[in-house]
């Protein structure tokens, strides 16, 4: 449980970090996995803080996504 | 009881990585005890290009218990200074380098390490060494355990 914490606190960080390092969490596919984390992952249920920075990550991620023109 | 200074004194001069690891313990422990202004201060005045620079060594040693060694950074780079000596000599490519491994208290030692040192100044850098890639990675797997 200890790792997600660290891993969405750097997510966070990058984030944060400009349109470049955005466009790199969408092309990873960031959205999809932080789904997935919330639906799959049975320790988010015991970790309410956790899972709530993910939701907050998530909508973040998806309000850039939203705003990148689609090809 | 040695002091900070003994303890780092010893480090680099002991041999085996056991003693390694059990006096890079000690100087946490060391650190963990003190107030926070006062580690910060200690951490300033053990954290020399050259110790950074031998713990460095041994974290990427691969030996047992080499995670003392990136805890010890994690505390010490609290110093601004510290951190700065530590990114410079490698140490966000090293604890990246071991997020790779499937040892979970290497990876969790390396993310809380790199919490510490990537910042604002930095972050392309973290970026540059496949961080990101790094950090979908453990996300998208299950973890090694549980603490």
């Amino acid at each position: 449980m200890l790792d997600r914490f660290y891993v969405i606190a750097l997510l966070e960080l990058v984030l944060s970090g400009g349109k470049p390092n955005r466009d790199k969490l969408l092309h990873v596919g960031l959205p999809a996995l932080l789904e997935a984390q919330l639906q799959e992952n049975d320790h988010l249920k015991q970790a309410a803080q956790l899972k709530k920075r993910v939701i907050k990550l998530l909508k973040e991620v998806k309000v850039w996504e939203a705003a990148v023109p689609q090809t | 009881m040695a002091s900070v200074n003994d303890l780092v004194r010893q480090f680099e001069s002991a041999g085996s990585p056991l003693a390694k690891a059990q006096l890079l313990f000690q100087v946490h422990s060391a650190l963990l005890a003190l107030p926070q202004q006062q580690a910060e201060l200690t951490s300033l005045q053990i954290g020399s290009p050259s110790f950074v620079k031998s713990v460095l060594e041994f974290v990427v040693s691969g030996e047992a218990f080499a995670y003392f060694g990136l805890r010890v950074l994690d505390h010490m780079s609290f110093c601004e200074d510290v951190r700065r000596r530590v990114v410079a000599g490698g140490g966000i490519h090293v604890s990246l380098g071991l997020l790779r491994t499937n040892d979970y208290e290497l990876v969790v030692s390396s993310l809380s390490a790199l919490q510490g040192l990537v910042k604002a100044d930095n972050l392309q850098e973290f970026v540059r060494c496949n961080g990101v890639k790094l950090l979908v990675r453990l996300l998208a797997q299950y973890e090694v355990e549980f603490v």
